[in-house]
């Protein structure tokens, strides 16, 4: 299932490439299958003595691959398959705030996206800020004075739960 | 080994008054830091911000095109990764870019140990006390993410942060171990390069934590003393023959440091101290204590002769058996 993934996505050949691992770890707690991408030789280590932690956890492992920030941000650069909408600065400074995306700050969307579909947020520089939610599709994304976009976990989300605690 | 005291005088009663220190600190310092008062002048102004560049996820030219665009203002240093910054509208702890794991806020005495270890692509490296991961993430960054980094952090807590630093910053190469660095032989492993970023009494950082000033017992420094070897014993043990250690501390005290590799240099007939490109030499007399002469080629870093904060590295080299 993930090679057919990383087919679809256009990025088999990185993943499938030298020096690089997919490590597939199920948590005994939850039954939840996590996908990391590791070096070969952090990868051989990581079966022979288990770590806590290990490269880049790139997705969860259900009916199907469910992406995580990392590993949407390397599926968008490698493969350019990946649905995405940019935003302009006003959107990047709120998504980075945790809030969702309204339709007047989409300034360019993939032509094919379909509402709750998974997405990558990327600002001016299609830099990867976010993974979102399709509300609506294409044709309705850039829609003012809609929240369109839903902010599903951003890059500054690690640092607003510090700062909480 | 017991902690050094000196006898006060008027002018440790006098800076210690003056810039609000326990007096048997001052009294120390007096022995061994040079022109004491400009360093504790430095450390009152607060710690410089170094950003290091993360090559693993942009160019130093992109990211500098990016600095300049925001209007950060910032200068080249002795390291062509790590950049001081001058002025920031921004705090450089928010911004997209350091989101985007594009740079690691870290001290340039932090970047120069990891520099000091010579690491390559394709080792086997070990971070010994790995947590929040600033050297953790510069040694894979010069492992160009192949190899593997293994990384110890005995703290849930720690990991957490650990974590989320080796993904913003697209590490690949690592694998972490919820273990204390003194039980790091239980894995069973010899690595190329092994980094000791001791924890320490933290008197090099007193710009960012002042209340070390008055809180600081000698008995915090016997008790990190005593862990600091058992550390480095440890890493000598698991290193591969010809491999390199490098042993760091924010901390001034010679307990911490020079102290320490003397007496793993009596300990171990294997291991030889080599030098070093920058910072100031190790001690090798201290109190009434004649320490082996290859400590000169041990460093020590201060704030107001280095623009860092107080810090002490020493590399050390494990012989082949030759």
């Amino acid at each position: 299932m993930l090679k057919r993934t990383y087919d679809r996505l256009g990025c088999f050949e990185y993943f499938e490439g030298n020096d690089k691992c997919i490590l597939i770890k199920e948590q005994l707690k939850t039954k939840v299958r996590e996908v990391y991408l590791t070096s070969e030789s952090a990868g051989e280590l990581a079966l022979s003595i288990s770590p806590a932690h290990t490269g880049l956890l790139i997705g969860r492992l259900g009916k199907r691959l469910i992406l995580s920030l990392q590993g949407a941000e390397i599926i968008y650069q490698v493969g350019r398959k990946f649905p995405f909408v940019t935003v302009n600065d006003t959107g990047e400074k709120l998504v980075l705030y945790g809030r969702d995306v309204f339709g007047q700050s989409i300034t360019d969307a993939s032509p094919n996206i379909r509402a709750n579909q998974n997405l990558v947020i990327l600002n001016s520089e299609r830099e990867t800020l976010a993974i979102g939610l399709a509300k609506v599709p294409t044709q309705h994304i850039f829609k003012e004075g809609s929240v369109t976009v839903l902010n599903l976990l951003d890059i500054g989300y690690y640092l607003r739960f510090q700062a909480k605690k | 080994m017991s902690v050094y005291s000196f006898p006060q005088s008027t002018i440790s009663k006098e800076i210690s008054q003056e810039f609000g220190y326990n007096e048997w600190m001052v009294c120390r310092f007096l022995q061994f830091v040079p022109k004491l008062k400009d360093c504790l002048v430095a450390m009152e102004k607060g710690l410089p911000k170094y950003i290091r560049i993360n090559t693993l996820k942009i160019t130093k030219s992109d990211l500098v095109q990016k600095l300049i665009q925001k209007d950060i203002i910032y200068e080249d240093t002795i390291l062509d990764e790590v950049l001081l910054i001058k002025r920031s509208r921004y705090p450089i702890g928010a911004t997209t870019e350091y989101l985007l794991g594009y740079y690691y806020i870290q001290d340039l005495s932090s970047c120069l140990a990891v520099d000091e270890l010579d690491v390559l692509p394709n080792q086997l490296n070990l971070d010994m006390a790995s947590a929040p991961g600033g050297k953790t993430t510069y040694i894979s960054q010069k492992m160009k993410n192949s190899g593997c980094i293994v990384a110890l952090e005995p703290s849930v807590k720690r990991i957490n942060a650990l974590k989320f630093n080796l993904s913003r910053c697209g590490v690949t190469n690592s694998c972490i171990y919820a273990l204390n660095g003194v039980h790091v032989g239980r894995l069973g492993l010899k690595f190329d390069r092994i980094l000791l970023d001791a924890p320490c009494s933290c008197e090099g950082i007193i710009a960012k934590d002042p209340a070390i000033k008055t809180s600081l017992v000698p008995q915090k420094i016997e008790t990190c003393m005593l862990r600091q070897i058992e550390l480095l014993q440890c890493a000598i043990d698991i290193v591969k023959p010809g491999g390199l250690i490098v042993y760091s501390t924010c901390t001034f005290a010679p307990e911490e440091n020079e102290v320490v590799i003397n007496k793993l240099l009596s300990m171990n007939k294997k291991i030889k101290i080599e030098p070093q490109n920058y910072g100031e030499p190790g001690l090798t007399k201290y109190g009434d204590l004649i320490l082996d002469e290859s400590l000169v080629n041990t460093r020590r870093f201060y704030p107001h002769l280095h623009n860092t904060s107080g810090f002490f590295i020493a590399k050390i080299r494990v012989n082949n058996g030759e």
